[in-house]
């Protein structure tokens, strides 16, 4: 009989041991298809609830992901098709070379509003030549003059790090 | 007379003679027995011992009311519903249903348990194609740099230099 009181204390014990020893919720990362499917999934919805879903983040970022969610809702189809494409092939590469890549897009968008053009247009070249025709135009004379020490480091690097398209 | 000790027949006859039980003629029989008999004559004193200790014991007093209250609770209890005779059971008792309680306890705890358990573990993962289902805010943070990744693509290979 004795035992048998002991049964309440055995399973409460049981309990807390259960409860303690469940593992953390996890961060599930999800596939960067998944991760676009739900940028979609929150354009679809209706404002009161994208709002309220949106509440979940700070002020600031919550202005941001406003702000780029809608910029990217008035893109052409043909854009949007694009950019998840190439967004889907970055996000599919090493984080760290993700990263590497995000690291030099800051420093890009640091450079002085006149210096941004010329740089976008100079990647937009280096990204479409073959590699021994890029090397020979990261060496030559025109580049080294026409680009900053910092300018240089930033198209060396996104020609090399960003995927091709 | 036969040693009701050492022959282990009719011990009664030594329990009622310490107890003053036995008829005059036997007692006086006994009594020359346990004369001789030093078995007899121990068992004897201790009994006696015992019994003048409960002769000298003095109940404690009860209150004028005691009575009337043990009925009021007799009452009560009877009055009252299946699950509080229960309770009364197994808490007072070591019956059949002393052991009731304490099991029933326990299912409820591990019930509770499996309860807290369940919706953490067999939670479904968020399907994100599916419309209208709530975001956590872990996937928000992915989503925020979704959206970020999608803003450098679109600064770095802007649309109209690629037409």
């Amino acid at each position: 009989m004795a035992s048998f009181r002991k049964l309440p204390l055995l399973a409460m014990l049981l309990l807390v041991q259960f409860l303690y020893a469940q593992p953390k919720k996890q961060t599930t990362v999800r596939p960067p298809r998944a991760r676009l499917n739900a940028i979609d999934k929150l354009s679809r919805m209706p404002p009161a609830q994208r709002q309220r879903e949106l509440e979940k983040l700070s002020p600031e970022r919550r202005a941001k992901v406003e702000d780029r969610l809608e910029k990217y809702n008035r893109l052409p189809q043909a854009q949007k098709e694009r950019l998840r494409v190439q967004t889907e092939t970055f996000q599919n590469l090493p984080p760290e070379r993700q990263e590497a890549v995000r690291k030099m897009f800051r420093r890009f968008n640091n450079l002085p509003e006149d210096r941004r053009q010329p740089v976008r247009e100079e990647l937009r070249h280096l990204r479409g030549m073959p590699e021994p025709e890029r090397t020979a135009r990261i060496n030559s004379e025109e580049f080294r003059t026409k680009y900053s020490p910092g300018e240089r480091q930033i198209l060396e690097n996104l020609t090399t790090l960003v995927p091709p398209d | 007379m036969q040693c009701p000790i050492r022959t282990k027949e009719n011990p009664e006859v030594l329990i009622e003679y310490s107890s003053g039980r036995l008829t005059p003629a036997v007692a006086a029989m006994f009594q020359s027995h346990v004369e001789s008999c030093a078995d007899c004559r121990a068992f004897s004193k201790a009994q006696r011992a015992a019994w003048d200790a409960l002769d000298s014991w003095e109940p404690m007093p009860i209150t004028a009311d005691f009575d009337r209250k043990l009925y009021a609770r007799i009452d009560e209890y009877e009055k009252s519903g299946w699950w509080t005779k229960l309770w009364h059971r197994s808490t007072w008792q070591s019956g059949s249903f002393g052991s009731a309680m304490p099991i029933a306890t326990a299912c409820v705890t591990l019930a509770v348990g499996v309860m807290l358990y369940l919706p953490l573990n067999n939670k479904p993962a968020m399907d994100l194609s599916a419309p209208q289902t709530k975001i956590e805010s872990s996937d928000l943070d992915q989503i925020e740099t979704t959206l970020e990744d999608i803003e450098m693509f679109k600064q770095l290979t802007p649309a109209a230099a690629r037409s």
